[in-house]
């Protein structure tokens, strides 16, 4: 009972009254939409919805060093996760060195403070995705552009998915463009939510962006952020990432995260920051 | 509730913040920190509170051990130094938030306890808004407003000016009287002298003296 008290008060503190970097979103959706749109009218394609995610979420072909190939990051797929991960970096230690601290001892166990927490670590992930996904949407329904998720080879233009591809004329890529890269914030959320009570939450959020960054730069079942760029997709090229298997360890990931962060926070030092 | 510290020593990093230290404190007394800023006076209510656990020895509540047999002592209020409330609400809503938790009291005793620290008038107004004595104010209401066993009072004279001083005094002398064991620190050894049945000086993490100011009126 008390669990749904924190879980109610976490969703009003740490999602609603946050409307503001939901906004900050949108708006880096529309601009990425709005320059996706601008280059693909230059040259006369239309794309569907699926392929403007594709743009978005797609990440960047697998990285192989040579001469005059310098690595370039995926900007707008980095600013997607990072931006979501920076906004859910604060609530935690924040809520646990002010208020929080007049709440938990209220609730008898820590634990449930804890899971509340790793809750509204999940749902404010998913909100992100959800808003992010409303927006295109509407974008897409106000353009006249077709509600598909499926990318034809047309979409290789703006992100070229590098040597090795497997032949298709239609693809329909829902789970690499809806639930990957979402999986993919939220385990890095929970990766991200345990380091930030272990160690300190600005070495959190650089451990998640340097995993991220690795991720481009490098592809290997290792680095998670690999599973999160479609273009890396073994349904798009032939070494490429099986989406089963990220799935398999994102959540592996995130309920680690979530039982290491119980088991330490059981004995974790509640003090203020000054102290 | 008795509340017993045996042998009890507290690391952080690497500096000792509690040494050795054993106290008893008895049921229905009220019982005096006193020392200056970093002597230890916060952490030992941090450990009482069991928000942190000691490094050795124990802490323990009517025989119960904080960390092992209890999380949290099952009923107590807590107001540590600079308590932390939410800006965009009011004292009110404040307290509203903090007594949903356990559900046990209602609006009208929020309201009651508003009144005993002084902040009927300005309960509607946001905490932002809130002067260093308001705010300390209100951190005493959420302490006592349940009617807690345990009331942890941290410095909770700082930033008041006198009718909050006397106020403060009268709320220590009522909550030991409802019952409540009451512990306090206050780096002004008047007031301790004055409300607190015991005193225990802390210095450097170790207990420096204890005494008790009315032992004479006994």
């Amino acid at each position: 009972m008390k669990y749904f008290k924190f879980l109610r008060f976490d969703l009003r503190e740490g999602i609603l009254k946050k409307y503001k970097s939901y906004l900050a979103l949108a708006c880096l959706i529309l601009i990425a939409f709005l320059d996706i749109q601008t280059k693909a009218e230059a040259v006369g394609n239309k794309l569907t919805l699926g392929e403007y995610m594709f743009c978005i979420y797609g990440g960047i072909k697998r990285y192989v060093p040579t001469m005059g190939d310098p690595f370039k990051a995926p900007y707008l797929w980095l600013l997607n996760h990072l931006l979501i991960l920076y906004f859910t970096l604060n609530y935690t230690p924040t809520d646990l060195n002010g208020f929080g601290q007049q709440t938990i001892y209220r609730s008898g166990g820590r634990l449930t403070w804890w899971f509340s927490k790793c809750s509204w670590q999940i749902i404010a992930s998913v909100m992100y995705y959800a808003v992010s996904w409303l927006c295109l949407g509407a974008l897409s329904a106000l353009n006249g552009i077709s509600p598909s998720l499926e990318i034809t080879p047309t979409v290789f233009i703006y992100v070229p998915p590098g040597s090795g591809v497997v032949p298709f004329d239609r693809l329909n890529l829902a789970s690499e463009l809806l639930l990957l890269p979402l999986l993919t914030t939220v385990s890095l959320g929970m990766l991200q939510l345990t380091l930030s009570i272990i160690i300190k939450p600005q070495v959190a959020y650089i451990a998640s962006a340097a995993i991220l960054i690795m991720s481009s730069h490098t592809q290997s079942p290792l680095l998670l952020g690999n599973y999160a760029m479609a273009v890396r997709s073994d349904r798009i090229i032939t070494e490429g990432m099986n989406a089963s298997a990220g799935i398999v360890s994102m959540i592996a990931l995130s309920v680690i995260c979530a039982a290491l962060g119980a088991l330490k926070f059981r004995k974790y030092d509640i003090l203020c920051k000054e102290e | 509730m008795a509340i017993i510290f045996k042998e009890v020593t507290k690391v952080i990093g690497n500096s000792v913040v509690i040494d050795n230290v054993d106290i008893i404190i008895p049921s229905n007394q009220i019982t005096g920190f006193k020392g200056i800023n970093g002597s230890g006076k916060t952490m030992l209510m941090r450990l009482i509170a069991g928000l942190i656990y000691p490094t050795t020895g124990t802490v323990s509540i009517d025989g119960k051990v904080l960390g092992k047999d209890i999380t949290f002592p099952p009923s107590i209020g807590v107001m540590l130094e600079n308590p932390a409330f939410l800006n965009g609400y009011t004292g009110y809503e404040n307290l509203c938030l903090l007594a949903d938790i356990k559900s046990e009291i209602d609006s009208d005793r929020i309201k009651e306890v508003l009144n005993i620290v002084g902040l009927t008038e300005n309960m509607n107004k946001k905490y932002r808004k809130y002067s260093l004595g308001m705010k300390q104010r209100l951190g005493i209401a959420a302490a006592i407003m349940e009617k807690p066993d345990i009331v942890l009072l941290d410095e909770p004279t700082n930033s008041l000016d006198e009718s909050g001083v006397e106020m403060v005094k009268k709320i220590v002398k009522a909550e030991k009287e409802r019952g409540a064991t009451v512990v306090m620190s206050c780096h002004d050894g008047e007031i301790l002298d004055e409300l607190a049945d015991e005193v225990i000086e802390i210095k450097n993490g170790k207990i420096a003296g204890r005494y008790f100011p009315h032992e004479s009126e006994r």
